[in-house]
């Protein structure tokens, strides 16, 4: 049958991208489970680079069976990353998925193979139930007419799952075109088949249009990573005696199950999803003369039937609800942008009813999907972080929205610009979501924070030691530090929106990067994913306060823990360190010992902490932002373990930090990852964007700003570390200093930048797609 | 709403009058793939389903006045008013998609036809469309039966191809001149005013150029 019909917008969109998912495919190695896909997957893995094959066993040995203790679960490990977008890399990725949907509970991992078993099982017998083809079955059966009007007739039965079989093939044939995976019959056919017998499930609501694309990124998901997995077992020529639980990854990863696994995990997305595909809120326009079975069959399949039932005048429909919840979001966030909305009558389910029913499926690319996915689905409460990704995503494009016309306004919600970093809209959904009050938008100035990429990454691995127990074991520390007042004014003017973004949603993630050290129990509570939703803020959002994110963010020397860190407690955190990280750290906890409102919790953290942090040797710490610094004394900077710690006086509070310098000036330099991160992709994109917005002149502003907040924040340090001669590692703390000022010169103009010490391939090993096809206006 | 400034305001308010068209019809019928080929005249098999609805822009010359169409692209599955009234309120143009190698979309034109009676105003311009008009051997809804409805409910009808452009340009000029001389040619006959009501919703600034 010749189908048309599409989505123009995304379809261009598809087309956009389509260079990119070329090569995204190539080294994913789409293929069919079988000797086919096999050899498939090999040819693509000896033309490719990519090669390494995570360890299935390992990881989820050190996730689930751990040796060394952990000072957090491994369901808040798994949220952790998938907030932080740690979990793409993860071979745990669908486990993980599974698990926050509520497939398998990792407190009873006692009875998961029983409840995967049973769960194939519930599938295999969905299948041949309701799967039917009625000429097998006539021999056992009594004789049917096949023109019988009997509604039990199977062939009446069949007739109409023919039907809704032909639908879910129609949106089928349509889905992600551009993917060779999705063009396999295979695949086709087991899409199909979960549609079917999900719709079967459902009566009320059978199959809608847009559950395909629901089912489409979890089946595409799953089956690489069987596939992988497969691939991963095949390399181990020899049989690893260590491995413990071989077991468990061979249940999980099981290439027979893909399927069952996949309907299930659909099933409990669709738990909450249907409610926004339904096309009533309730048995209301049930009509009375209708069967459920008719009832069932006329709605689903024929809408335009719809009109006879005459008592559905009024309804209510869940997905109209959905849009108006998140719409009075909107205007308790930004009055003007719902304002200016309502003004243009465009009602929010004009645009955002793709946008929850396909959770963003048709707004971003497929990788950045899955990574959104990551993060609602870690999040839960019925996927309720999506109402903030929605204002996230509104206030992304604001500027593109405030002042146009309902025409312009309309193209751009129905074509969402391109992304760089699809984490800073996660970020910025928890900054709104954790942010009592409206979004400041007041975005033309850079100390708006707001406009800040609140990188998970950097502030993640900030965890805070303080040395005062490790020098007198004596947890006080000075309040009234007067350095602190100082700070606290400097940076007061920065307003600070997101305050409880870092502590949600990204300091969280230095406890997986740092699971090696992760047994100081202040990471217990200096780090933790957001909260979930029924639980009260834990106390360890005190230690990310206003100015921590002001600085953290302003200055981009952000502290960083790389994507490349993995779960497996050996190698995940590369740690080195400087002296912003130290500026960052004192400055937060200074001023969070004003601002928190459970000091006692925090004196008491401080009591418990053990000595300084973390992490295991730098890969990268020679890779200082500067190059005369690089040359001058990179080693004194890095105490022997490649760790360094920053020290305070116990006046002022104290702080250890871990950091990557690389990733900080990558943060830095890199344009998107400056603040202008919170300005559409555009902006660089196309050249024509309002002179205003010049990337380069933005730069230079920021680097300007930076500088100045810079050397705000050194004379604290100075003082409290230069005089204090007898902290270890003075000397290095000293140099760190240095470098901080002479980082701050540098943003100032009054040292050069020598651009030739900076390699063009710097960024190349680093997992971070926002730097990818990014100039350095600078460089220019 | 503020036409100030910057240069997409001003292009876009470059037209005269503002019309909003609506397509509606069972799903795969081609009404995305219609748009596509008036609005960028271009056609593909790669397509995609349409989740709630779409839109698409293009403005056009008649008679001297330069016509924005903005025209929604709804899913066939979609039952609208469910989620929004505005979309029959606001249309001053309907076109009915079937397909004609599809018997059970021309079957269900019918429906479709009874929803836009209670849903969008009165006055609506309707029209009648069988696209995939390229698929001769295929075709099991002729001609003369999609006439014969479309007679039967006084609406124009047309066979288009959006794959091979065939009488899609002819079907979207035509529908909008019919507006055109209901709205804004003969602009005081009693049917108009609800349109002109609805325009004035969706469109508050440009109520003048459109409606007067």
């Amino acid at each position: 049958m010749d189908v048309t019909g599409g989505d123009n917008f995304s379809m261009s969109i598809g087309k956009e991208r389509a260079s990119e998912e070329s090569s995204v495919i190539s080294t994913i190695n789409v293929g069919v489970i079988g000797e086919e896909g096999l050899h498939h997957d090999e040819e693509s893995t000896s033309s490719s680079s990519v090669s390494k094959l995570p360890d299935f066993t390992k990881a989820f040995n050190d996730m689930f069976f751990s040796t060394v203790p952990k000072d957090k679960s491994p369901l808040d490990i798994l949220k952790n990353d998938a907030f932080n977008g740690l979990l793409a890399a993860s071979p745990l990725r669908g486990l993980a998925w599974r698990i926050f949907l509520g497939c398998l509970e990792t407190d009873k991992m006692n009875t998961w193979e029983t409840t995967i078993s049973e769960q194939r099982q519930l599938y295999q017998h969905l299948v041949t139930t309701h799967y039917v083809n009625p000429r097998d079955q006539q021999q056992q059966q009594v004789v049917f007419d096949p023109l019988s009007n009997d509604e039990n007739s199977p062939w009446n039965k069949f007739f109409r799952n023919q039907e809704r079989q032909k639908t879910i093939t129609l949106d089928i044939e349509r889905t992600y075109q551009d993917f060779e995976f999705f063009q396999d019959q295979q695949t086709k056919d087991i899409m199909l088949r979960i549609l079917f017998i999900y719709s079967t499930s459902t009566p009320d609501i059978s199959y809608r249009q847009g559950m395909h694309e629901l089912l489409a990124p979890m089946l595409y998901l799953i089956t690489h990573e069987v596939e992988k997995y497969k691939k991963s077992e095949l390399e181990k020529i020899e049989v690893d005696p260590q491995v413990l639980h071989a077991s468990w990854v061979n249940i999980i990863y099981d290439p027979n199950y893909i399927e069952h696994d996949v309907y299930i995990l659909f099933s409990k997305l669709m738990k909450t999803s249907v409610h926004w595909f339904g096309a009533t809120g309730g048995a209301g326009n049930t009509s009375p003369t209708n069967t459920p079975v008719m009832k069932h069959h006329s709605l689903s399949d024929d809408p335009n039937k719809e009109p006879q039932q005459h008592n559905e005048t009024i309804v209510v429909n869940q997905a109209v609800i959905k849009c108006k919840t998140i719409n009075n979001l909107l205007r308790a966030k930004d009055v003007e942008l719902y304002n200016h909305l309502e003004s243009l009558d465009i009602e929010p389910q004009l645009y955002l009813l793709r946008w929850i029913r396909l959770l963003f499926g048709r707004e971003f690319h497929l990788e950045d999907v899955l990574s959104m996915w990551d993060a609602i689905f870690a999040y839960g409460d019925n996927l309720h972080l999506i109402d903030f990704i929605s204002i996230s995503m509104l206030s992304f494009i604001r500027d593109q929205l405030i002042g146009k016309d309902n025409s312009s306004v309309l193209k751009r919600l129905f074509k969402y610009p391109p992304v760089e970093d699809i984490q800073y809209l996660i970020r910025k959904a928890f900054s709104i979501k954790d942010t009592p009050g409206p979004i400041n938008n007041s975005i033309t100035t850079f100390g708006q924070i707001t406009s800040l990429p609140t990188t998970p990454s950097y502030i993640s691995s900030t965890t805070f030691t303080p040395i005062t127990s490790v020098l007198n074991n004596n947890p006080t520390f000075n309040p009234t530090n007067p350095n602190k007042s100082n700070y606290r004014k400097t940076m007061s003017h920065l307003s600070a929106p997101s305050r409880d973004d870092i502590s949600s949603s990204t300091t969280s993630s230095s406890s997986s990067a740092f699971s090696g050290s992760s047994n100081n129990p202040l990471s217990n509570s200096a780090t933790f994913t957001p909260p979930p939703p029924a639980q009260p803020r834990k106390p360890a959002s005190i230690f990310s306060l206003t100015p921590t994110d002001d600085i953290l963010g302003l200055g981009g020397l952000s502290i960083g823990i790389s994507k490349t860190s993995t779960k497996s407690s050996s190698s995940s955190s590369f740690v080195s360190s400087s002296s912003s990280s130290s500026t960052n750290a004192t400055s937060t906890f200074t001023s969070s010992s004003n601002t928190s409102t459970s000091t006692s919790t925090t004196t008491n953290t401080f009591t418990n902490t053990s000595p300084l942090i973390l992490g295991t040797p730098p890969n990268q710490s020679s890779a200082i932002s500067t190059p005369s610094f690089t040359s001058s004394t990179p080693s004194s900077l890095v105490s022997s373990d490649g760790n360094m710690t920053v020290v305070a006086t116990s006046a002022a509070p104290l702080t250890t930090t871990s950091v990557n310098l690389n990733t900080a000036r990558s943060n830095y330099f890199n344009p998107v990852a400056s603040p202008k991160d919170l300005l559409p992709k555009q902006s660089y994109v196309s050249k024509k964007a309002n002179p205003k917005t010049n990337p380069a002149k933005r730069l230079r502003n920021a680097q300007r700003y930076l500088g100045n907040q810079l050397g705000n924040v050194i004379p604290i340090l100075q003082t409290n570390i230069v005089e204090n001669t007898s902290l270890a590692n003075h000397d290095e703390l000293v140099l760190a200093v240095a470098n901080i000022k002479q980082i701050k010169d540098m943003l100032l103009g009054d040292l050069p930048i020598v651009w030739d010490d900076i390699p063009d391939n710097e960024f190349d090993d680093e997992d971070d797609t926002t730097n990818i096809g990014i100039e350095d206006p600078l460089s220019k | 709403m503020s036409n100030t400034g910057t240069t997409a305001s001003n292009k876009s308010a470059a037209y005269d009058y503002l019309i909003k068209l609506l397509l509606i019809g069972d799903s795969g019928v081609g009404k995305s793939c219609l748009l596509l080929r008036f609005s960028e005249d271009s056609f593909t098999p790669s397509f995609i389903t349409t989740i709630g609805i779409d839109f698409k822009i293009r403005t056009i010359e008649l008679e001297g006045k330069r016509i924005k169409l903005q025209i929604w692209d709804t899913a066939g599955q979609e039952r609208f008013r469910t989620i929004t009234t505005a979309y029959y309120r606001g249309a001053m143009g309907i076109l009915l998609v079937y397909d004609v190698t599809d018997e059970k979309s021309f079957g269900n034109i019918r429906n479709w036809i009874r929803n836009i009676e209670q849903h969008a105003t009165e006055s609506v311009n309707k029209m009648l469309i069988g696209n995939k008009c390229d698929l001769p051997e295929k075709k099991v809804v002729d001609s003369s039966r999609g006439k014969a409805l479309a007679d039967e409910y006084g609406i124009k009808f047309l066979e288009t191809s959006a794959k091979n452009s065939i009488n899609v340009e002819e079907a979207f000029i035509s529908l909008a001149k019919d507006i055109k001389k209901r709205m804004i040619d003969t602009p005081n006959e009693p049917n108009n005013q609800t349109g002109n009501a609805q325009l004035s919703d969706t469109a508050p600034a440009k109520q003048k150029n459109c409606c007067k």
